[in-house]
């Protein structure tokens, strides 16, 4: 079929590096296809998919007259996400099956190496020679693995994203000129959530759910970057930001309940925040980023749980948390405390999750152990939010 | 299809960069529009537009000028085996289709550079073809031709006066090229004639002054219902983001030269 052979004509333009087609060996991993209709075409030879030597950070699909499809994603945007993925993983706290994998940088040396990698987005697409650019520490085998499948999720969300845009194709007709049609924003949108729907169904334990969420949020993120540094989106594309933040919030739709959620995302929220940090250096403003309530309790739940599991003190909630309670803006503290009351109560539900129950009645009562120690004002938003959910119109 | 030698050679490179094909045509007097079915296996040239048009039709007669900035580009450095095999293709470039004898082992140990001089171009304005579509005639085309988007019109073409071969000395200056040694090991028949342009330069040349086309610009043709369109320039496709990248002019493939065959 056409697509067939112009995927490998363009490869042949523009001859891969040593790794060979690394999209052909992720596509197999989506296969067979949710959709019964791509599957039916990839089946059918119609629907293919490759990697396709270019510097610009995207990917793309394209429709040939045969109606055969071919998805291309370029060669520095998988180097990019592989890099970024060791950077993280090289750096400490990112928590794999069992135990936190800790890496030997230091949280400012793995910002740091992000933001040179930032650097290396260029008007003309990303710096060819992106790995000299960036000294790369030795990874531990199980910090490796987790960072190779955290980047391999960000290119499978890729692709899951391009195979929407075969999904909701159309012929042109001769109204549409020379124009050929395009998804409309609300399709762009629906192809990235039903990507991470898919990927985050097709996960087969809680531990790679966490890197495959980690790694769709991680590619919007990095392309998010990638505008604030000068990348231009034309208007017929949501830009990364929102389409980042329709996936946080589907993120908690696909989720059976919030509790999972935030089991779910811890990885997530560390990697976006670190890539952002990054991303706010590369283009010279040296704030920090922002202290939502999402990632404060992200982190919170985090370390509760580490504590938990008697992996951690006590004492390190406190040495991870106080700073955010003192710096972070007020209403972001009182949405926080309105989400640990909520998902610390003074007693939890039983649900079809034994273990899970178990785990954060736990953290809950780790959580409730710390109640003198927080500094204030927190310990009153705190007080001020278990009294609104379980107290209204009582004394705290 | 395409000529052993030549991939990403820099003067292909140098011709893909600026929108044009590099193509070997089997034949000379060739004047834009002109038709041409691609099916990524095989190039055939068709003929003129004007036969896939109403008789009345008149197509405006193409620009022409000097292509200064091809001139003086010369090839990437080739060995002697893939120099001789290119010299035999690119002298079909100049109008010379067979040489009795092309022997280039006088030049054993030496890299060797081509390039095309007196270089002209003619065009036609690719909107112009635009206005012409809506009269088509693709007669004995076969269907599935024109449904696969097979269908190519050429509309600019460009032409060299002459071949030059240059061999490298860095080595050993007292290598030089004469008119002896030409005579010797390289004969063109009466279709062209060779002469030693300097000391490490040798000149190529057809003898009938016809001048051949050695690339083209192209297009794709598309029939969306009823319509034709004409697309000069490569599709954008559709990406995770959008592409604000300006348009790159359509070539058939990048990095190669193309052999043409006449239907």
């Amino acid at each position: 079929m056409l697509a067939e052979v112009k995927l490998k004509k363009v490869q042949r333009e523009y001859p891969l590096g040593s790794s060979g087609d690394r999209v052909t060996a992720l596509f197999a991993q989506l296969v067979p296809l949710e959709n019964p209709k791509l599957e039916a075409r990839r089946l059918t030879g119609s629907l293919v998919a490759g990697e396709v030597n270019w510097n610009a950070p995207n990917a793309k699909t394209f429709h040939c007259l045969d109606d055969s499809h071919a998805i291309f994603v370029f060669s520095k945007l998988i180097d990019f996400y592989q890099i970024a993925a060791k950077i993280l993983f090289g750096g400490a706290n990112i928590f794999g099956d069992h135990l936190p994998v800790r890496g030997p940088d230091s949280t400012s040396d793995t910002v740091g190496k992000l933001e040179a990698l930032f650097r290396c987005w260029t008007p003309k697409g990303l710096a060819d020679d992106l790995p000299s650019q960036i000294s790369l520490g030795p990874l531990s085998p199980e910090a490796g693995a987790l960072a190779t499948f955290e980047s391999d999720s960000s290119l499978l969300f890729l692709i899951s994203h391009e195979l929407g845009h075969v999904f909701y194709y159309r012929p042109p007709t001769e109204d549409d000129g020379k124009n050929d049609p395009v998804l409309t924003k609300e399709q762009e949108l629906q192809s990235d959530v039903t990507g991470m729907q898919s990927l985050i169904q097709s996960a087969q334990s809680p531990a790679d759910a966490r890197m495959r969420i980690a790694g769709v949020w991680a590619a919007m993120r990095v392309l998010a970057v990638f505008g604030a540094l000068g990348h231009e989106f034309a208007g017929d594309h949501p830009p990364p930001l929102a389409r980042l933040q329709v996936l946080q919030d589907h993120t908690l739709m696909f989720c059976k309940t919030e509790r999972d959620f935030w089991s779910l995302t811890p990885v997530a929220y560390t990697v976006d925040q670190k890539l952002e940090a990054a991303g706010l250096r590369a283009v010279g403003n040296m704030n920090p980023p922002a202290r939502t309530a999402d990632r404060m309790f992200s982190a919170l739940s985090a370390v509760i749980e580490n504590v938990a599991k008697d992996r951690e003190p006590l004492s390190q909630v406190l040495a991870v948390m106080n700073y955010d309670f003192v710096h972070a803006p007020r209403p972001n503290l009182e949405q926080l405390a309105l989400i640990a009351a909520r998902m610390f109560p003074p007693t939890l539900t039983q649900t079809e999750a034994p273990d899970q129950d178990a785990l954060w009645a736990k953290k809950a009562e780790v959580f409730r152990s710390l109640k003198d120690q927080w500094p204030q004002p927190m310990a009153k938003m705190f007080g001020d939010a278990y009294a609104s959910l379980y107290h209204p119109g009582g004394e705290s | 299809m395409s000529i052993t030698g030549c991939r990403n050679d820099a003067l292909v490179k140098l011709l893909n960069g600026i929108g044009y094909q590099p193509v070997i045509l089997p034949r000379t007097g060739v004047v834009p529009p002109e038709l041409y079915v691609y099916d990524n296996d095989s190039l055939v040239r068709r003929g003129s537009l004007a036969e896939y048009l109403p008789k009345d039709m008149v197509i405006p007669p193409p620009q022409q000028g000097r292509l200064s900035s091809i001139e003086h580009h010369e090839t990437s450095k080739k060995s002697l085996g893939v120099a001789a095999s290119f010299l035999g293709d690119a002298l079909k470039c100049i109008g010379i289709t067979s040489a009795p004898k092309l022997d280039l082992s006088f030049t054993i140990g030496h890299d060797i550079t081509f390039k095309f001089d007196d270089v002209t171009y003619q065009a036609i304005d690719p909107a112009k073809i635009d206005h012409m579509l809506g009269k088509l005639i693709t007669g004995a085309i076969a269907p599935e031709v024109i449904a696969n988007g097979y269908l190519h019109i050429a509309y600019e073409y460009a032409f060299a006066g002459s071949l030059s071969m240059k061999v490298a000395r860095d080595a050993d200056s007292s290598w030089k090229a004469t008119a002896i040694q030409i005579a010797t090991y390289i004969d063109l028949g009466i279709q062209g004639k060779v002469t030693v342009a300097s000391e490490d330069t040798i000149a190529f040349s057809a003898a009938s002054g016809e001048i051949a086309a050695f690339a083209f610009k192209v297009g794709r043709l598309e029939r969306r219902g009823s319509k034709w369109f004409f697309f000069p320039e490569e599709e954008a496709g559709e990406g995770f983001l959008a592409d604000e990248a300006a348009p790159q002019p359509y070539l058939l493939e990048r990095g190669v030269v193309m052999q043409v065959k006449e239907q």
